[in-house]
């Protein structure tokens, strides 16, 4: 049987394994290639990682075997259009190298707030999820108070990318920074990186490893297909009270919003237990089910696996994963702070700069082609035919004063109410 | 000699551009081009003299001590509005020859002198430009200028569209520049010099409307055949989108201009994340802070400027090309710089809408020279190449040549050979009595006409010229001054 061709309908025998190439992660922009190199270097298995970047340069340091550069390979200057851009020029090969027919599922990891990630990341998406692919994003906000409008460019990829992928989960900069505050800076930005790889292995661990409660690809696609925002928490626990270690980290993970979670549409929730005289016994498993239970609630799709951890130094660790979903976008407000990012303010000696004021309404660069056939019907005059001369086709000077002085919005509401 | 660089100056109601450019080896490049907001300029004529000349004065000192060249001329443009344009039959019985350029130039002179007559604007009224429509020799009709040349017949007859605007804003033009120590050397009027700089050949030949959306003027110039067919304009342009916002949120004029430029964005359905910001101003002197939507902006600019294109529409509806433009719109000009202006015209008249930006056409040129606000300058200053003999500029580091014998080349190579004779004393500038072959008809019996009193370019052409022999002198004067207007 050919591992590369993965048809849908295809009944899996129970010892099929999805091969890696199924699964990819990649990682867009300098914040998501670092990322995907840190997952990369913490052998994440059961999934190909790539990076991808508009500086050719960056790209170089990463020792992710599959690089891929967006454009000219000279940077996007912090500019979302840039880097968007640079995107759209390089479409073929990001379907030949990352969209191919034997990926399912895809991770788009990425920092919003600069150039690449911000641009870049919603193009990819978009790809993905046209082919079918589930397609989820796992993305970093910077602090409010950086600079350049940093906060207000990230909101803008967060909106973009809502729209383009199955489940978008966001990793607050704000928010780690409170939990890890008394943390040196070369161990505290490294938590952005871990806390993305426990999101990406998590996934992946829950398709990729047999469990005897096995939770495979469509579980996951069930729960996180065209799902909205997505809340992840991972927790570990050993010892006496590792259930309640476990469940109370899961809940407590700064993936968490304080979104109710009983407010959730859809649960997946993953437990990794010792496969040795170290594991769970079934009232362990019964009082689990009950802690979880009580913060869960009663999702209208809920899906439970068990996965055994048969490596000696594993220990007696149990691992609670939980993915909520079924957050309706609107609440991503909520994570965001929508006013943040739109509000612009303007001040009196504001001046307009081409290259700041560049923004995605702007008329696409790329000229359509035009299409010749008998039945093609561009440039074909439509307007009516003119009874009378408009209004601005005047030789009237007192006429063309009021044209003047009054705003044309103003004139076109009170001929509407006439 | 420095004949080399070429000066043009845009005087628009929206902002005065001035480019230099340079031409070696038959390769033109522009190496300055800048633009500062128009001051005393409205609906394309200077209202204010003083402040327009302050203006300019300053923008050529600028370019003076950027690109250390002393400055003296330029060619300037018409305005655009208002313009009649008549259509002229002119006919001519001669012998039978060879039709030669002299029969040409004078069915266009009849043809200026007879729409002249028929002007029925108010004011005296100038020939701005003379479109040659098609010939007819009699047998053949519908030919074109290129092969009516050389044809021989009895009889040539030219059908023309002639353009006709007042001559009082030219005066006025002419003093302004003169106060700004600037010699207009020639006018333009810059539809087909536009046409030919933005459009392809294919575009002018199988039917294009080329709408400029200036400041204050709106104009519509049609090509079909690759000819300039039919020309109008209305007195509305971007700066009406800046006083109807500025009218809106209640703010300065200039702060207006800046939004517009940065939020103004045309179809506020197809705003994406732009649909959910607002802005808020700050004023210094204000106690309140004002909020409005970047939607709301959108929707005041769009009325506008569906405003403006309707009637531009309906200039092309009364052109008779409404149904033979098979290349569609083309928009050029500030206000074609609005966001989704195109999808806007597109969606109202059906059309296929792109923007016309100058086709390389320069070997080298400053990023500014790309926008659509730069066609009409750049299309002057490609034009006045045609201007070889004037000096535009002097450089100082050259002597400077103040005879031209034709029979002795040593004079024009060498330079220093030839002895500097004292320069006659500078005529005062009076643009009333400049005479150009653009700005006054000729009727057909004149000879030659000289005014007395030449204006200052002409002095400096008289540096070139002077000999002991006073009619020699005169003679090569007039020859060099005909020379530089053609």
């Amino acid at each position: 049987m050919n591992n590369d061709y993965i048809d849908d309908d295809f009944i899996t025998p129970d010892d099929w394994k999805p091969n890696d190439k199924m699964i990819k992660v990649i990682g867009v922009g300098g914040c998501g290639c670092n990322a995907v190199t840190y997952m990369y270097n913490q052998q994440i298995e059961g999934c190909t990682f790539i990076v991808c970047n508009t500086d050719a340069q960056s790209l170089e340091p990463s020792n992710v075997p599959i690089k891929l550069r967006l454009g000219e390979g000279l940077g996007a200057g912090t500019d979302h259009i840039k880097g968007r851009n640079c995107a759209i020029n390089s479409q073929s090969e990001i379907e030949a190298r990352v969209l191919g027919s034997e990926t399912k599922m895809l991770f788009i990891t990425a920092g919003m707030g600069g150039g690449t990630g911000t641009g870049a990341a919603p193009i990819i998406a978009k790809m993905a999820k046209d082919k079918g692919i589930l397609t989820v994003a796992v993305v970093t906000l910077p602090f409010k108070n950086e600079r350049n409008g940093s906060y207000a460019k990230a909101v803008d990829g967060v909106k973009e990318l809502q729209k383009n992928v199955d489940s978008l989960i966001i990793i607050d900069n704000e928010k780690l920074a409170s939990v890890y505050k008394n943390e040196l800076l070369q161990n505290g930005f490294p938590k952005s990186d871990e806390i993305l790889a426990t999101a990406v292995r998590g996934i992946t661990e829950i398709i990729k490893i047999s469990g005897y409660k096995n939770v495979d690809f469509e579980d996951v696609k069930t729960i996180m297909q065209n799902s909205g925002v997505a809340l992840m928490g991972s927790g570990e626990g050993c010892g006496e009270k590792r259930l309640e270690e476990a469940v109370n980290k899961a809940l407590n993970s700064p993936l968490l919003y304080d979104f109710e979670l009983k407010t959730s549409q859809r649960a997946l929730v993953n437990i990794t237990v010792p496969y040795s005289d170290q594991g769970i016994t079934m009232e362990d498993l019964t009082k689990l089910n009950e802690m979880i239970g009580e913060h869960i609630g009663d999702p209208s799709k809920y899906k439970q696996g068990i996965v055994y951890n048969s490596d000696p130094e594993w220990g007696d660790k149990v691992r609670v994963t939980i993915i909520a979903t079924g957050f309706k976008m609107t609440r991503l407000s909520e994570v965001i702070g929508e006013n943040r990012g739109n509000i612009i303010d303007i001040h009196e000696d504001f001046v307009y700069i081409p290259e700041q004021h560049i923004h995605e309404e702007s008329d696409s660069p790329y000229e359509e082609m035009e299409k010749i056939g008998f039945n093609t019907i561009s440039n074909e005059k439509k307007f009516q035919h003119f009874s009378e001369a408009p209004a601005l086709y005047t030789n009237n000077a007192t006429e063309k004063q009021k044209l003047e002085s009054i705003p044309a919005i103003r004139r076109r509401s009170s001929k509407k109410e006439n | 000699m420095d004949n080399k660089h070429f000066v043009a100056i845009d005087a628009g109601s929206s902002k005065i551009a001035l480019a230099v450019g340079y031409e070696i080896d038959g390769n033109f490049s522009v190496n300055y081009y800048k633009t500062i907001p128009s001051i005393g300029i409205s609906k394309g004529r200077v209202q204010n003299v003083q402040h327009a000349s302050d203006a300019i004065r300053s923008l050529l000192n600028d370019a003076k001590n950027e690109l250390e060249l002393d400055i003296k001329c330029a060619v300037a443009n018409f305005p655009n509005y208002p313009i009649q344009q008549v259509e002229c039959i002119s006919k001519i019985d001669r012998d039978d020859t060879i039709v030669r350029r002299e029969d040409i130039d004078i069915l266009i002179k009849n043809a200026e002198q007879d729409a002249v007559e028929k002007a029925t604007e108010q004011g005296k009224m100038i020939v701005y430009d003379c479109v040659a429509q098609s010939y007819s020799d009699g047998y053949d009709f519908q030919i074109a200028e290129d092969d009516i040349e050389g044809r021989f017949c009895e009889m040539i007859e030219g059908n023309f569209l002639v353009c006709l605007g007042k001559e009082n804003p030219v005066n006025i033009l002419d003093n302004t520049l003169g106060m700004s120590d600037l010699t207009p050397i020639k006018k333009y009027f810059t539809p087909q010099l536009a046409g030919r700089m933005v459009l392809d050949k294919s575009d002018r030949e199988n039917g294009v409307a080329l709408v400029d959306i200036g400041g204050n003027v709106t104009s519509v110039s049609i090509f079909t055949g690759d000819i300039l067919r039919y020309f109008d304009s209305i007195p509305f342009g971007g700066n009406n989108i800046t006083s109807d916002i500025r009218q809106e949120c209640g703010i300065s004029e200039g702060l207006a201009e800046n939004i517009k430029k940065a939020y103004g964005i045309c179809c506020p359905n197809r705003l994406l994340n732009m649909g959910d910001k607002s802005l808020r101003i700050k004023l210094k002197d204000a106690t309140r802070t004002k909020e409005v939507w970047v939607k709301y902006i959108s929707e005041i600019v769009t009325a506008r400027m569906e405003e403006i294109f309707e009637a531009v529409l309906y200039m092309i509806e009364k052109s008779g090309f409404s149904d033979e433009l098979r290349s569609g719109i083309v928009l050029t000009g500030g206000g074609a710089m609005l966001c989704n202006c195109t999808k806007l015209l597109s969606e109202m008249s059906g059309y296929s809408i792109r923007l016309g930006k100058i086709r390389k056409r320069f070997g080298n040129m400053p990023p500014e020279c790309l926008q659509t606000d730069a066609v009409n300058c750049l299309s002057m200053l490609y034009a006045a190449r045609e201007l070889q003999q004037v000096q535009f500029v002097y450089d100082p580091n050259e002597p400077r040549i103040t005879a031209i014998d034709n029979e002795s080349t040593e004079n024009v190579f060498n330079p220093k050979t030839v002895e500097e004779k004292p320069r006659p004393v500078e005529s005062t500038f009076r643009p009333n009595k400049f005479f150009s072959r653009e700005n006054k008809v000729r009727k057909p019996t004149e000879e030659k006409a000289v005014s007395p009193q030449k204006p200052n370019f002409i002095g400096k052409i008289m540096d070139k010229v002077l000999d002991t022999d006073e009619e020699k002198s005169e003679k090569k004067a007039d020859q060099l001054f005909n020379d530089s207007l053609f």
